[in-house]
């Protein structure tokens, strides 16, 4: 599985907001998206997953252009920016309708992801009374309940306490021991660090460094988390 | 049910839920959107009644005359004042207003989740486009069950058209009218048109902005009042303006055929620009 990213442009409105992109990233991978507030990195995300489309250039899953080939990845998890569900519903209810929608996954399986990011797959609570660290969590959960090949997070660990930020790290590490392909957005330079195995840095609409993050960092952060 | 036809089945119980019971109360102002001219013709013909110039209650058909007539065609002179039809244009353009923003709002919300796991731009375009066609079904079944309900508070629900009611408050002549032909003007032409400009006017919403498409869409029922021309929509659903009511009129089967033709259009077009469609995320509007 990898997602390869060819001289991709988006011009919106005039402006460019991705300019010249090359990427190609592979399975088994946690991918960083490194960069100040307005940089691209949301927009590369959208890409990624075919919810906008290159002005010049192309974007490709396993080498199926999407747009062309596909309308979106056919195994993707995605939570960009806030996440979105019904309000009159309650976690559970709102990743039982998404998860309906394949049908791949029974009941159990969604209570375990909502298990997983820790919280409770009974809780009565509508979607509106939840604060801005539980709607994150069941954002999460939405984008890994299926297992999918591809998940795209995009400040993952935003609004999400400390015991929030282990389960997030748990959750990629189990990801990417089950071989899929993480791309993630990150403001935090350190928890970046501790999450990735490759960052990439973004200005002005382009890729302008990568840096491959070393096992040994990973791990003695990892031992922190243990501890 | 093959997976397809699953996930269509998925979408279409969503946008019930979301696009019509999430959004029960646009619907109770279609209530009173036919109650008070029903209630104004009602209490109309009572007097009418007492007074001797008419002989019985409103039918079904006479409320139908009232409320869809619109104006006659506009020929502006120095002695002729430009009157807005405002009966036919609140139905109208409320329409628009509940058929509005909900597709394209959908997608800031959780339809975007929704629309990663259909796979197709397509599928869930024509899904939406359903959804706009069981929201004009409904609007309207709204306004003819509140017809009836005073019709038959009135003891009347002849589907005839009463030719004294239709002369005295309607200032229209229907005696020569085949009954038929008048009841496929006033219920089936509506309803179609109306379906057509729902699917124009989400398109436009995605190629502009819902508020845009609105306001659009409102300004085109305006026009359609001044301007006596088949090009514009609203002349089609003008009682007054269908050839059964004036000689040169818009005859009932071109009317159909037109706006069966402007909502193709809409859904083909729609359908082209949605499969490029940048998805950003929106507030809803």
């Amino acid at each position: 599985m990898y997602i390869e990213l060819k001289d991709v442009t988006k011009t919106i409105k005039g402006a460019t907001v991705l300019e010249d992109v090359s990427l190609r990233l592979e399975s088994g991978k946690v991918c960083g998206l490194q960069g100040k507030n307005g940089c691209g990195k949301t927009m590369l995300m959208r890409c990624m997953c075919g919810l906008i489309h290159p002005t010049k250039g192309s974007v490709s899953i396993n080498g199926e252009i999407l747009g062309k080939d596909l309308s979106f990845p056919r195994s993707v998890g995605v939570l960009i920016e806030n996440p979105a569900f019904i309000d009159a519903y309650t976690g559970f209810h709102n990743l039982k309708l998404l998860a309906s929608i394949q049908g791949r996954i029974n009941d159990e399986q969604i209570r375990e992801s909502i298990r997983k990011v820790g919280l409770d797959p009974d809780d009565k609570r509508k979607y509106r009374k939840y604060s801005l660290g539980m709607k994150q969590r069941l954002g999460i959960a939405a984008a890994i309940m299926e297992e999918p090949e591809i998940v795209i997070l995009d400040e993952p660990i935003n609004a999400l306490d400390e015991k929030g930020v282990q389960l997030v790290r748990g959750i990629l590490r189990e990801l990417k021991e089950k071989g899929a392909l993480i791309v993630i957005a990150c403001h935090d330079k350190e928890e970046m660090e501790a999450l990735s195995d490759e960052i990439y840095t973004m200005e002005e609409g382009r890729i302008t460094g990568c840096l491959t993050v070393s096992t040994a960092s990973q791990q003695e952060m990892e031992a922190e988390d243990e501890t | 049910m093959n997976k397809n036809a699953h996930i269509f089945a998925k979408l279409i119980r969503h946008d019930l839920s979301q696009g019509v019971l999430r959004c029960w109360w646009k619907y109770v102002f279609v209530i009173f959107i036919f109650a008070v001219p029903c209630g104004v013709l009602f209490l109309c013909t009572k007097n009418g009644i007492r007074e001797g110039i008419v002989t019985s209650q409103a039918s079904v058909t006479d409320y139908l005359i009232y409320i869809l007539k619109g104006i006659r065609v506009y020929i502006p002179t120095p002695d002729t004042k430009f009157e807005v039809p405002i009966l036919w244009l609140i139905v109208y353009v409320y329409l628009a207003f509940v058929a509005g923003s909900y597709p394209i709002d959908d997608l800031a919300l959780s339809g975007q989740q929704i629309l990663l796991r259909t796979q197709k731009r397509v599928q869930w375009w024509l899904g939406k486009c359903l959804w706009i066609v069981l929201n004009a079904i409904i609007f309207f079944a709204i306004g003819y069950a509140v017809i009836i309900c005073f019709a038959s508070v009135g003891g009347n629900l002849s589907l005839k058209p009463s030719n004294d009611i239709v002369r005295v408050y309607c200032e229209m002549d229907v005696s020569g009218v085949n009954t038929g032909s008048l009841l496929a003007a006033v219920t089936v032409l509506p309803l179609i048109t109306a379906i057509a400009l729902s699917l124009l006017q989400t398109t436009l919403a995605i190629i502009l902005k819902p508020i845009y498409a609105f306001l659009l869409i409102a300004c085109v029922m305006v026009a359609s009042a001044y301007f006596f021309t088949w090009v514009l929509p609203g002349n089609h659903i003008m009682l007054l303006r269908n050839a059964l009511m004036m000689d040169g009129g818009i005859p009932t089967p071109f009317s159909l055929a037109y706006m069966t033709v402007l909502a193709l259009a809409s859904i083909i077009v729609g359908c082209v620009v949605f499969r490029r469609y940048d998805i950003l995320n929106k507030e809803p509007s």
